[in-house]
């Protein structure tokens, strides 16, 4: 038989507390009724579960702190931080939105920007692509109106966030990084200068203009010799053109 | 499509090892959508080719069925989308919660009250509507019973008959529960009525301690647990049933082997019951 229960809804402050007690176990070291050993159970389970996943998606942030570090991190992050996905994919993204307010001191500098890099390889590892857009071979500067594939990204960090490892600290220094994924669905990167991370921009908005005009315009708002600029940026177009990253648009 | 057979529980760090099955050798697949919905690249490529070579059931994780926190109607949305996508008729979830202010990416257990039966069913119901599907419940393992007013039994039959929904029996879980709150495997599933047992799942535990067993899926199904698959054949008749295996991959010979032992018990059942 059932006992009555004098509030209805008191199930679920049973649940916050049991919940509370797993987040947070120095914070709420008991629970009423579940003892010490079988409430441990679960906080390990839980820990062990989201260590795993912020471990693997990101080897090298984690790899720079001590193992104390890490597991205050990971502690800080399930405690502090309220995840709204369903998605295990999208821990990582959770993670991140969390390291943007994380206070704690021990994190360098560099610590989001990292985490960041980190999950870029993920994102475009798993993208769902929109449309079936095949890459073009062959170039034609003066008449191809032309993009970027959809499964390229260009994305400034004020660190060499690529060159970073445990044995390779970094000093601040602007840096751009192409991450694309191949026609074989391998994820890779190439680090980008100025002008082609530019070029990048101008290529992923363009509708209506060839390579030579977006080169031209680069080096108009830039002020700088025309000649200069259409000659390097056929270079760069070339080597993308090569990679097969570029796409046709129709006028 | 109804589900028949043996069936494995399909996981990323498999895929490579069971490309070159066929449904020779594994009657169906299973899934848990929230690893797959949205998923493209090299990923969702090797999921297509599965999904068009087997027939596949989802069984979900982050549904939440039984937290405070509110349901997540466009998941369940995505969910359906899933489901249609692939033309997979067979939802099952966790009788659980893994959320509360957030999610936290496993499984707790709701306490078994009426009130909170009563609120289960509410949402059970909610989320069948959504999808146009039967959602099929599957009793968890669990190690503690935070503000326990019913039996495990109880509260699952209370749940089910509320919402008329479907129950995946886990009979792993029915044998770590029996040993961690210390009830009657048997007599449990004995007394499920047989209309509401929509498939099985069977998989290996570890022993914790003599009275604490943990649903790991990380081992091989032990002795106790494979009689309560036969027990629950002679009881309900032959159900499809799916093995579970998450980490601690074996060869893949290991594997089927445990595969075709399950397809050996439902030969030896259909058999007995012919005769009977």
């Amino acid at each position: 038989m059932t006992k009555h229960s004098p509030n209805p809804l008191g199930f679920q402050q049973i649940q916050k507390n049991f919940s509370d007690a797993i987040r947070d176990p120095k914070g709420y070291p008991e629970v009423a009724g579940v003892d010490e050993r079988r409430m441990s159970v679960y906080r390990e389970l839980f820990f062990n579960n989201i260590e795993g996943f912020i471990s693997g998606g990101f080897p090298v942030l984690m790899e720079l702190l001590s193992q104390e570090q890490q597991t205050e991190l990971v502690r800080d992050f399930f405690i502090k931080h309220a995840c709204h996905s369903p998605y295990f994919l999208k821990i990582s993204e959770e993670f991140l939105e969390y390291l943007l307010d994380c206070q704690l001191n021990f994190l360098p500098e560099y610590a989001y920007q990292l985490a960041h890099w980190e999950w870029m390889e993920l994102y475009a590892d798993v993208y769902q692509n929109t449309s079936e857009q095949m890459p073009i071979s062959e170039l034609d500067f003066e008449k191809d109106l032309i993009g970027m594939i959809e499964c390229a990204w260009c994305q400034a960090y004020d660190y060499p966030v690529h060159q970073i490892s445990v044995n390779n600290a970094c000093e601040a220094a602007t840096s751009y990084l192409m991450v694309y994924r191949n026609q074989q669905l391998k994820v890779e990167f190439v680090a980008l200068n100025p002008l082609s991370a530019m070029l990048f921009q101008c290529l992923q908005g363009n509708q209506h203009l060839t390579a030579d005009e977006i080169l031209r315009d680069i080096a108009t708002q830039q002020k700088m010799d025309i000649n200069q600029v259409v000659q390097g940026g056929r270079q760069i177009l070339q080597q993308w053109c090569d990679l097969e990253l570029l796409t046709l648009k129709s006028r | 499509m109804a589900l028949q057979g043996s069936g494995l529980g399909l996981r990323r760090g498999m895929m490579e090892d069971l490309a070159g099955l066929s449904n020779q050798d594994v009657d169906f697949l299973e899934v848990a959508p929230e690893n797959w919905i949205g998923v493209g690249g090299r990923l969702g490529k090797a999921f297509r080719e599965f999904t068009e070579r087997f027939p596949f059931a989802c069984h979900g994780l982050s549904l939440s069925i039984g937290s405070s926190d509110k349901l997540d109607v466009s998941f369940v949305k995505d969910v359906k989308g899933f489901l249609d996508e692939h033309q997979i008729d067979i939802y099952s979830e966790h009788l659980s919660y893994c959320s509360h202010d957030g999610h936290m990416y496993d499984l707790m257990p709701i306490p078994f009250t009426l009130p909170a039966a009563k609120y289960v069913a509410d949402r059970i119901a909610q989320v069948q509507e959504t999808l146009q599907r039967p959602l099929i419940m599957e009793n968890v393992s669990t190690y503690a019973s935070p503000g326990q007013e019913m039996s495990e039994l109880d509260f699952l039959l209370e749940v089910v008959e509320r919402a008329d929904c479907k129950i995946l029996l886990d009979v792993n879980n029915v044998y770590v529960n029996s040993i961690n709150h210390g009830f009657d495997a048997r007599h449990y599933i004995q007394s499920i009525p047989s209309k509401y047992i929509e498939y099985l799942h069977i998989a290996g535990h570890y022993d914790e301690a003599p009275d604490l067993l943990v649903d790991t899926h990380g081992a091989s199904i032990k002795s106790p647990v494979w009689d309560l698959l036969q027990l629950s054949y002679e009881v309900h008749g032959v159900l499809p049933t799916l093995l579970e295996r998450d980490f601690n991959f074996p060869p893949l010979n290991e594997l089927m082997s445990e595969v075709n032992q399950i397809k050996q018990f439902q030969q030896e059942a259909s058999r007995d019951q012919a005769l009977a």
